[in-house]
C-alpha cells in the first residue's frame, strides 16, 4: 500500500491479487449474496485506491481493509432491512448466470442422492450461521472463513480481545445446538 | 476442575487461547469426566463442519471489472474539473442566480403580459376633442394628449 502510495501504480495488483479472495470471502458470508459481496469488495477496493494518499500505516493492512469491508457489509444489512428481501429469489453468479441462494455447488462427482444430502448440510450451516446475532456471526466468520486471529478480529470489529473470545463461546454454543445432531461421526 | 468452569473454558481450549497450567487442566478433566469430553468433542466437529462446501469463488474478471470502474470514474472526475475550468465558481453562485433570473423573468412578464393602461375620462374627452379616438389604442400617454391640445388651441 506504501509503494502504491508513493507512486508505483503496479503494486495495486498486487494488493487485488493478494486480498480479493479473502474479502470477497467475508462479503459473501456476511450478505449470503455472490453478487453484492462482489459488488462490495470492488467498493473496498475503490475506497482503498482513493484513500491512499491520505493513508497512515497505524495497523496493519489487512486489519484497514477488513474494518472497510465490515462497514460496507453492516451498510447494505441494514438497507435490506428496508427493502423486501425474498430467500427464494435467484442470485446471479460471476459467469452471470442465475441460480438459488444456495451459493454452495454439490460436487458433481457425487450421487444425486449424496449430492442433495451434502446441499442439504450446506444450507443447514449457512441458516445456522445466518441465524446468529451480527456480531457473533462476524467474529464467527473472520476467525473460522477468514482465519484472522482474535486480535485482528478485535481490531476490526473495534472490541477487546475478550469481547471476540466471548462472542465465539456463545456461537460455538448456539451453533452446536442447531449442528450437533447432523455431524459426521 | 468443576464442569461448569470447564465448559465455559472449552472454546478458549479449542482455539488454543489459554495458558499451558490452565490448557492441562483441562485435558486433565477431559480424561475423566466423559460429559464434558462429549461436549468438547461436539463443539470441535461443529466448529468442524463449517468449513464443509464448496469453496466461494472469486469472478475471473473481477481485477479487470475494477480497473474499468476506476477509469469510468477518473474520465468522470475529469469532465467535471473542465466544466469547472469554464465556469469557475458557478455552483457556489447558484442560488443567487436562480433568484435573479427568477426576478427578470417577473419583470418582464409583468410588462409583457398586463393588459395595457386603462384610459381615463379625461383622455377620454381630450382623444375626442383631437379626434384621436381611433388612435388611441397607439396614443395612450396624457402628456402628449395635452401637447396636440395646447398646439391645435394655438
Amino acid at each position: 500500500m506504501l509503494k502504491f502510495k508513493n507512486g508505483d501504480t503496479s503494486s495495486f495488483d498486487l494488493l487485488l491479487d493478494r486480498y480479493q479472495e479473502k474479502i470477497i470471502v467475508f462479503a459473501q458470508r456476511m450478505t449470503g449474496d455472490r453478487s453484492e459481496a462482489q459488488d462490495i469488495a470492488q467498493e473496498v477496493f475503490l475506497r482503498v485506491y482513493h484513500a491512499a494518499g491520505k493513508y497512515q500505516p497505524k495497523a496493519k493492512f489487512s486489519t484497514y481493509i477488513f474494518r472497510i469491508a465490515r462497514n460496507l457489509c453492516l451498510n447494505r444489512l441494514r438497507e435490506r432491512k428496508h427493502r423486501p428481501f425474498s430467500l427464494d429469489c435467484p442470485i446471479t453468479t460471476a459467469e452471470g448466470r442465475k441460480k438459488s441462494r444456495d451459493f454452495i455447488d454439490p460436487s458433481p462427482h457425487s450421487s444425486p442422492r449424496a449430492a442433495l444430502e451434502r446441499k442439504e448440510r450446506q444450507i443447514l450451516i449457512r441458516e445456522a450461521v445466518d441465524s446468529l446475532p451480527p456480531n457473533q456471526k462476524m467474529a464467527v466468520i473472520l476467525t473460522r472463513y477468514n482465519d484472522l486471529s482474535y486480535e485482528e478480529a478485535s481490531k476490526i470489529m473495534g472490541c477487546s480481545v475478550g469481547a471476540i473470545g466471548l462472542l465465539l463461546h456463545r456461537a460455538r454454543g448456539t451453533l452446536r445446538k442447531v449442528l450437533a445432531p447432523h455431524c459426521k461421526g | 476442575m468443576i464442569c461448569g468452569k470447564v465448559r465455559k473454558r472449552l472454546s478458549l481450549f479449542l482455539d488454543g487461547r489459554l495458558g499451558e497450567k490452565e490448557r492441562r487442566k483441562i485435558k486433565a478433566h477431559l480424561v475423566s469426566c466423559s460429559r464434558c469430553a462429549q461436549e468438547e468433542e461436539a463443539l470441535s466437529r461443529t466448529w468442524e463442519m463449517l468449513k464443509e462446501g464448496k469453496e466461494i469463488e472469486v469472478s475471473p474478471n473481477f481485477k479487470a471489472q475494477f480497473w474499468e470502474r476506476v477509469t469510468r470514474e477518473k474520465s468522470k472526475v475529469g469532465s467535471e474539473k473542465r466544466v469547472s475550468v469554464f465556469f469557475p465558481r458557478l455552483w457556489r453562485w447558484s442560488p443567487a442566480l436562480v433568484i435573479m433570473t427568477i426576478l427578470l423573468l417577473g419583470v418582464g412578464m409583468y410588462f409583457k403580459v398586463l393588459p395595457g393602461r386603462r384610459v381615463s375620462e379625461e383622455e377620454m374627452q381630450i382623444a375626442g376633442r383631437l379626434g384621436l379616438l381611433e388612435d388611441l389604442g397607439v396614443i395612450q400617454n396624457l402628456d402628449w394628449l395635452d401637447d396636440f391640445e395646447t398646439i391645435k388651441q394655438r
